[in-house]
């Protein structure tokens, strides 16, 4: 009986650690409300890839990620400032309006990646 | 006329012809074999011209007289020395005795009823015409086909083959004859002469000739030969033709239903592939069912595996569609859905799949797109289905929900994430976009 245990154990150990796991996947719902603040932010011909780049900059930073509120939800008001478009989010929860992540602002510039930047100057 | 000959024509097709042909050819050799005899008398007293003969032609003096009875010749005779071989006999004239005779070639048999009074050998000329060497007015001249025998003193008839006889040396010899023409032939003989025989004792002596008969067979055996032969090449013939059309109609046939089977195949093809674009597609909008969706998911799962190249998933549901339903009736939510559709397809990338997932349900698959480009065309949408009247009634808004499916996760999974943003757009007051964005494996 012992042998077979023996023999058995380290076959289902095999087994288990060959097996194709799933991945576990932690997700942040997240809303982004967009809105110009003028007509030129609106028209501006770096808007589209100013958008996809900030919002692909705020879904990988690790503070959203790690953000205790279960659905981050901002207004995020853009406006032209020169040559480039300025954002600036704002949670809509105000429940959690001192959380670091709940204010950021980034610049958008031709050309130049976008660094979204937390308000309390992280 | 027509009927009979399609009668013949089957009667041809069927091998059982052939088995009718093999009887009938056991049945005729049989038949040759044991019957088919032909037996024909030569009644003496039919033919009047009978003259005797002796040796004194060639300078002998043997005497000879005949009497006639009704039935046969009697010869009486006195052989005596003078000619070196003494010799008396008769003529039987058969045709003119020059020309004009009998035929006894066809016969295999000959019986001679000759009763002799005295000792020594009969003999017997059958006389041939062959105008080759017959000199016209020379009786010696007709070939002497010659038998000699025993006569018996019973009264059964002596029998002869015509291989028996032989051509007369002596006749070869005075008219200079090649060997080769002197075969015996009884073709045509006008003549027969019954004499006494080689070395015959002088003094009296009598022949009763009381007649000939010869047999045959009613066909000769190469005749019958010829025409089984000739009868079994006709058949085999006609049945080689019939088969060679049979052949030719039953391949016309078969290539005709050959073109007819592609045809239907071909018909089921197209059946089958509507069945399964039907299969696969929303009847009312067009657009893909959850059938469909299978397929398109399991492609784009391939990309991401083999290329790493992202996929995302749009969830999006129509805002307060039961209501419209409720209010304007099933025909308008149908427009609305109809309408949604032409709209977002007019706006999405022909890579890109439009599902209907159910209800008011919409997916759109998009392929080679990371979240934050799904997130923009789902803004996009968004803002273009609020500024659009799709129906006069009312505004119509949508809610979104996005994920990013992940290496090697089940598709539930990204289903739900997606779901759960879409339930996040719908609590935090609709016409929103929520993505379900993660970390990121590094």
């Amino acid at each position: 009986m012992k042998r077979l245990a023996v023999l058995l154990f380290p076959a289902a150990l095999l087994l288990v650690s060959c097996a194709n796991k799933e991945p576990e996947v932690e997700f942040k719902p997240i809303q982004l409300n967009w809105s110009a603040r003028s007509e030129a932010a609106e028209s501006h011909p770096d808007k589209d890839r100013c958008v996809i780049s900030i919002t692909s900059s705020l879904m990988q930073d690790k503070r959203i990620l790690a953000s205790k509120m279960e659905l981050l939800d901002y207004l995020v008001l853009y406006d032209v400032n020169g040559e480039s478009l300025e954002f600036e989010g704002i949670c809509g929860n105000t429940a959690f309006k001192d959380a670091i992540e709940c204010r950021w602002k980034a610049v958008c510039a031709t050309e130049k990646n976008v660094v979204v930047k937390f308000h309390n100057g992280d | 006329m027509s009927r009979i000959m399609e009668k013949i024509y089957a009667l041809f097709r069927m091998n059982i012809l052939i088995f009718v042909l093999l009887a009938a050819t056991v049945i005729a050799l049989f038949a040759y074999q044991n019957g088919l005899d032909e037996i024909v008398f030569l009644n003496l007293s039919d033919y009047p011209y009978v003259i005797p003969e002796t040796d004194s032609a060639d300078g002998g003096s043997s005497a000879v007289a005949i009497t006639r009875t009704d039935s046969s010749i009697i010869v009486d005779y006195e052989l005596k020395e003078g000619y070196a071989y003494p010799y008396a006999g008769v003529k039987i004239l058969l045709g003119d005795g020059k020309t004009k005779g009998l035929n006894f070639s066809k016969y295999d048999s000959i019986f001679v009823w000759v009763k002799p009074r005295g000792e020594g050998t009969v003999r017997i000329y059958f006389r041939g015409y062959d105008p080759a060497f017959y000199r016209d007015g020379d009786e010696g001249s007709l070939k002497f086909n010659e038998v000699e025998f025993f006569p018996l003193e019973e009264t059964y008839p002596a029998v002869f083959v015509p291989q028996e006889f032989r051509v007369a040396s002596w006749w070869v010899a005075q008219n200079e004859i090649s060997v080769h023409k002197a075969r015996v032939d009884l073709s045509n003989i006008p003549l027969i002469e019954i004499q006494t025989g080689t070395n015959a004792p002088l003094g009296y002596g009598t022949l009763e000739i009381r007649g000939f008969c010869f047999k045959g067979k009613k066909i000769a055996k190469l005749d019958l030969v010829t025409i089984l032969v000739a009868l079994w090449f006709v058949t085999f013939l006609i049945i080689l033709v019939i088969r060679f059309f049979d052949y030719n109609r039953e391949r016309a046939a078969n290539r005709k239903k050959q073109e007819e089977l592609e045809k239907y195949l071909e018909a089921l093809e197209i059946e089958k592939t509507e069945y399964e674009k039907s299969s696969r597609t929303d009847p009312l909008t067009g657009c893909l069912n959850r059938a469909g969706f299978g397929s398109v998911l399991l492609r784009e799962q391939e990309n991401l595996t083999k290329n790493g190249s992202p996929v995302s998933f749009v969830l999006l549901d129509i805002d307060h569609f039961k209501e419209v339903n409720d209010t304007y009736g099933h025909s308008v939510g149908d427009e609305v859905l109809i309408n949604l559709t032409k709209l977002i397809q007019g706006k999405i990338r022909n890579s890109d799949s439009l599902v209907r997932w159910g209800g008011e349900e919409f997916v759109i698959l998009c392929g080679e797109t990371p979240i934050q480009n799904a997130q923009f065309l789902a803004e996009k949408l968004r803002v273009a289905i609020e500024k659009t009247q799709l129906i006069p009634q009312q505004k119509i808004t949508c809610s979104f929900g996005i994920s990013e499916m992940v290496q090697g996760e089940d598709p539930k999974r990204l289903f739900e994430r997606a779901d759960k943003a879409l339930y996040a757009s719908k609590e935090g007051g609709r016409n929103r976009v929520t993505s379900a964005t993660y970390r990121r494996q590094r």
